[in-house]
């Protein structure tokens, strides 16, 4: 056995000396361990998930089994794990180059449906935290194949100013079993029986504590104003997806209102008047990126200054993406703040294909 | 049409890994400090002063 340590212990150092890992050990891969991985899915090993033109850079279904292998994935998540890389495709920031962007996202999966259940995807309890194989490794599978396939590293061409601690791993599930509205997928075409993906290129999760209050329109508000801070307004506006935790998701629900509810007070409420974006130095637009920035900008456009009362950060109800998960202990939930959906194109709610183990 | 392109001091290894992605390991460009994105209109054309002789060397402007 303890030649046996050596050997594994020989093998994690040379993919470290490779340049293979996010820094933390990663699982030695054989062949014969690939194969295992290769056999849940009906894909060809052959085929792209995911291009990047513009480094002319492809990661095929064989590529991303290597690195779900190497980041300690059971073989039984590697479905997930390919739905995760084709709603990433879908989303469409990835292709953009948005990974080696200085503002430094980090892809975000929420996983709906019964495979929770069948390979132990966390949606309740430190959903955000550790302790759950499934969650860490099919995260971590993402960041390795973006590292590996895409030699997108830091320092190189990963320009991440800072980052962000979800470029390790960032998986969660929805908490179906104690939301009161139907499953998220559902809403976008899937069966409550289907089980699916929802790959978000993010910047950062924000907590917020709303621990006493029993009227919505003031949980409401309290959320509203974290989405309206103006740290994170790069863009004209921007967009986030609502982790409610159950608590806070009942005390919604039990008001009668509905996701869309929820939505929509966002949309009218994540608001800055135009006197607060001026001293934040983001009250008028560039001319050619159109990202905010001070009116007395050499590129601000002409006239882009904010005017009026108020000042909507959000361009549509749809922008807000609204999700339960967490423990139904404490009114605890997170705005995760968005790179996209910006209220233009649904969600990449991304079905896991069913298979026959070949 | 022949360009040259313009990078600030802190993407020098990025610039040189995306020459390597393409082929160009000894592609030149001009870099220049950071940074520009807080600049006022003055300082922008001090910028381009500066970095002016060695956009035109790397175009084989005599």
């Amino acid at each position: 056995m303890l030649a046996e340590a050596a050997q594994i212990r020989r093998a994690m150092e040379y993919y470290d000396a490779q340049g293979w890992t996010d820094g933390l050990p990663v699982v030695p891969v054989t062949e014969s361990y690939l194969a295992g991985f290769l056999a849940q899915t009906g894909r060809d090993p052959g085929d792209v998930l995911l291009a990047l033109p513009h480094l002319n850079r492809e990661l095929t279904v064989r590529l991303a089994a290597i690195n779900a292998a190497l980041a300690g994935c059971k073989p039984e998540y590697f479905p997930v794990v390919v739905a995760a890389w084709e709603s990433l495709a879908r989303e469409g920031y990835p292709s953009r180059a948005i990974w080696q962007s200085t503002t430094g996202t980090a892809p975000f999966l929420i996983v709906h449906g019964p495979v929770r259940e069948r390979i132990g995807v966390n949606s309740k309890g430190n959903v955000f935290g550790s302790g759950f194989r499934a969650n860490a490794t099919i995260g971590r599978a993402i960041r390795l194949g973006v590292i590996n396939a895409f030699g997108l590293r830091p320092h190189e061409l990963d320009q991440a100013t800072q980052g962000t601690p979800a470029k390790y791993t960032a998986c969660i599930g929805e908490n179906q079993e104690e939301s009161p509205w139907p499953p998220m997928h559902t809403e976008f075409g899937l069966a409550a029986s289907d089980s699916a993906v929802t790959a978000l290129t993010i910047r950062s999760s924000m907590h917020i504590e709303a621990r006493h209050t029993m009227v919505p329109e003031q949980l409401a508000t309290d959320i509203a104003g974290t989405i309206a801070r103006t740290g994170s307004l790069v863009h004209e506006t921007i967009s986030a997806a609502l982790v409610l935790s159950p608590e806070h998701a009942r005390l919604f629900a039990g008001a009668g209102w509905s996701k869309a509810d929820v939505r929509r007070f966002m949309f009218d409420h994540a608001v800055r008047t135009p006197a607060e974006l001026a001293a934040a130095g983001k009250d008028a637009l560039s001319s050619r990126t159109r990202w905010r920035l001070p009116a007395d900008h050499p590129d601000a456009l002409p006239g882009s200054a904010a005017v009026g009362d108020q000042v909507r950060m959000l361009n549509s109800p749809d922008a807000v993406l609204v999700v339960v998960a967490g423990a139904a202990n404490a009114g605890v939930s997170a705005i995760v703040e968005t790179f996209g959906p910006r209220g233009t194109a649904p969600p990449p709610v991304t079905k896991v294909q069913d298979w026959s183990p070949r | 049409m022949p360009a040259v392109s313009i990078c600030t001091d802190p993407f020098t290894l990025t610039t040189q890994a995306m020459a390597r992605s393409y082929g160009f390991p000894g592609f030149e460009y001009v870099s220049i400090p950071h940074p520009v994105a807080s600049l006022s209109v003055a300082q922008i054309r001090d910028r381009v002063r500066d970095l002016l002789p060695g956009l035109l060397r790397i175009l084989g402007v005599e």
